[in-house]
């Protein structure tokens, strides 16, 4: 057994999850414990750059199968434990259970082994296990989640069969369907239409934390290793009825997001319907090959994490007003710009972080498939943002949905959202510094 | 008197090998996918498993294809003991319509001896289907010709019975328990096909942790359902 740095990433975090579920009745003390774990292994990554770091090996053998750091997955991960350290300051400020640091902890092991180990095969197996992982924190108590994350974790299995004939490759060898596979892998694991369900069910059931934990972060791994995988089979992807095929599940499950938007009651089945529509704007990436498809995808996927954020942050329920007074009239006006910002981004407007991966997505559905799927995509973004007007514009009471109490607001809340603002203002006004850092995440910037 | 080995136990039930292992394991997989009540489903899934070891023999080494029965085992005991837990399934008495309709129960009705739902009828007749279709496979094989050898083709009847049974099960159900159920069987249904593409000790393995998880997965969340149930009452 060769025992390289990737060991660290996938031991450190699970013995770390391992600590905080001893110390599970103590909500604060878990989240210091998340929070020096990622800082730890941010900064051991940032010393473990393959080939020049302090830590020359790059290679963890098992059972005969090789797990490796590349450069690429090095860089991912240089963001992944800061964006997990950014959410466990979130949920210092917004209480969301006991489960979110101890399963953010532990589902960074089986996303690191995904995506580092060959074949790729045994990385849909970790896939399964991670989406297992983070069914706690879906859940999440509610009765209502269950479904959900039943579908969610339900998807992900059954993604199992179509990845593991494609990297087998025997379809392509059998039938002149060959696309067929890679196609159906797609669907499922991006939440394309018709297999969008489970999208819309998290949105609207689960908290925004939990959302941004599993739609984010987990996602990111998620799409880079569908990217990987579709680079292996490139003729299937060619073709034109996977392309054909891909452009019109984002126009449908874009086309869902909006309608759902559309006769949403309150902000939750807005957002519900803009994470759809997201989640539909990221299918188009999986006509680009190589790092063209990956340069869209990280800055649509950082956008989205961000929006969720903003999103967890502004959606507090009315009692809030009653909690703090102190900071009331920031509060009245910060939580809203949060929230509308949020969903807005989701949609990528311009001048929001959503934005950066738009236009790439845009222009990957229109190139040769025809002027429906593209006019569809920005039709249901236009139902999207009129949706969020009118909700903007009903009474304040009608559009939040209450199922709960919220603690009251503190001056570190107040902080963060304004830092977390600031980062997406920025972001929004120069969308290039996304597109930037994910050409530097590439090697090719 | 020595413990008899994986092969004195192969030998004995040689009867089995081959037709009559496919057929059983079919009419096994069709209960356990069909049936309302979680006791029979699970003992169906149980025998599934110790049907489906039989099929693995031929085609992968006999200690993996043990290995594989004896982690469906597992799989049973660990369904067993949540469907236990959540009562087989079954809604709590006394509940009012409209506490029914915020569980997600479907309304049921009765049709003979037996009280169905519309989401079990729908089951049933696609059930039905995957198995007039897996009897069309088992009398004109070859569909699987380039993976699958000739000798083995019987095979092909088994692989695309279970996967569609399975499929019904995951697509038909909203309940973690059953449609967990169908996940498995689906998950048996691909391991055969797939042990024809990649025989190698990290693929199996990694199949039947898959296994392992989807189990838990079922559990937790079929316990999560349940939940409120208590709490109505």
């Amino acid at each position: 057994m060769e025992t390289g740095f990737p060991l660290v990433m996938l031991v450190g975090p699970v013995a770390a999850a391992g600590a905080v579920m001893i110390l599970r009745g103590r909500r604060r003390v878990s989240i210091i414990i998340g929070l020096v774990t990622v800082a730890v292994l941010t900064l051991l990554l940032a010393f473990a750059r393959p080939g020049a770091g302090l830590f020359a090996d790059n290679t963890v053998s098992f059972l005969g199968r090789e797990l490796v750091l590349t450069p690429f997955i090095w860089s991912l991960f240089l963001y992944i434990y800061p964006a997990l350290g950014v959410l466990f300051f979130v949920a210092w400020a917004r209480p969301v259970g006991r489960a979110l640091v101890p399963v953010g902890l532990a589902v960074l092991s089986p996303l690191a082994a995904a995506l580092m180990v060959t074949p790729a095969g045994l990385g849909a197996i970790l896939l399964v296990v991670a989406a297992a992982i983070v069914l706690p924190v879906l859940h999440g108590g509610k009765f209502d989640a269950a479904v959900p994350a039943w579908r969610y974790f339900l998807l992900t299995a059954v993604a199992v069969a179509p990845i593991l004939l494609t990297t087998s490759g025997a379809l392509l060898a059998t039938f002149s369907i060959g696309w067929f596979a890679p196609l159906v892998a797609t669907l499922l694991l991006l939440g394309g239409f018709p297999f969008y369900v489970w999208v819309a069910g998290l949105g609207r059931h689960t908290t925004p934390i939990a959302a941004a934990l599993v739609l984010g972060l987990v996602q990111i791994v998620v799409v880079v290793f569908l990217l990987t995988l579709l680079d292996s089979v490139p003729a299937a992807r060619a073709t034109a009825e996977f392309q054909t095929a891909i452009r019109w599940s984002a126009a449908l499950t874009t086309l869902v997001g909006a309608f759902q938007m559309g006769r949403a009651a309150d902000w939750r089945g807005v957002v519900a319907g803009a994470i759809v529509l997201d989640m539909g704007f990221m299918l188009p990436v999986t006509l680009s090959p190589g790092t063209d498809g990956l340069g869209t995808a990280l800055p649509a996927l950082i956008g989205r994490f961000l929006g969720l954020l903003l999103i967890a942050l502004g959606m507090v329920r009315v009692a809030d007003r009653a909690g703090a007074s102190r900071f009331s009239g920031w509060i009245e006006f910060l939580r809203p710009a949060l929230l509308w910002f949020g969903v807005l981004s989701l949609l990528g407007l311009p001048l929001t972080p959503g934005f950066a991966g738009r236009w790439a997505q845009l222009a990957a559905v229109g190139q040769g498939g025809g002027i429906w799927p593209p006019l569809l995509l920005i039709t249901a973004v236009a139902v999207g943002v009129a949706a969020v007007l009118r909700m903007v514009r009903r009474p304040a009471e009608a559009r939040v949905a209450r199922d709960g109490h919220a603690p009251a607001t503190t001056r570190f809340e107040i902080g963060l959202m304004l830092f977390l603002l600031g980062v997406a203002g920025l972001l929004g006004l120069f969308p290039n510094l996304l597109l930037g850092l994910a050409a530097r995440m590439l090697g090719v910037g | 008197m020595d413990a008899p080995t994986i092969f004195d136990i192969l030998n004995r039930l040689a009867f089995l090998r081959g037709m009559p292992a496919v057929t059983l394991l079919l009419a096994a997989a069709f209960v356990a996918v069909v049936a309302w009540d979680m006791r029979p489903a699970i003992a169906a899934v149980l025998v599934h498993y110790l049907l489906a070891g039989f099929l693995f023999v031929d085609v992968l080494d006999p200690r993996l294809a043990f290995v594989y029965t004896l982690a469906g085992l597992f799989v049973s005991a660990i369904l067993l003991i949540t469907a236990w837990q959540i009562n087989w399934g079954r809604a709590p008495s006394g509940l009012t319509p409209e506490e029914a309709t915020r569980l997600g129960l479907a309304r049921s009705r009765k049709l003979g001896l037996f009280s169905v739902t519309s989401r079990g009828l729908t089951r049933l007749a696609l059930a039905v289907v995957v198995g007039v279709g897996a009897l069309w496979i088992a009398r004109s094989p070859g569909v699987f010709q380039a993976s699958i050898p000739a000798e083995l083709a019987y095979l092909e009847a088994a692989i695309v019975g279970l996967a569609g049974l399975g499929l019904v099960g995951l697509a038909t159900s909203v309940d973690p328990l059953p449609g967990g159920i169908g996940l498995l069987v689906f998950l048996t249904g691909f391991g055969l096909f797939y042990g024809f593409l990649d025989q190698s000790l990290a693929m199996t393995v990694a199949l039947v942790a898959a296994q392992f998880v989807a189990a838990l997965a079922v559990a937790y969340l079929a316990q999560a359902r349940y939940l409120p149930a208590d709490i109505l009452d």
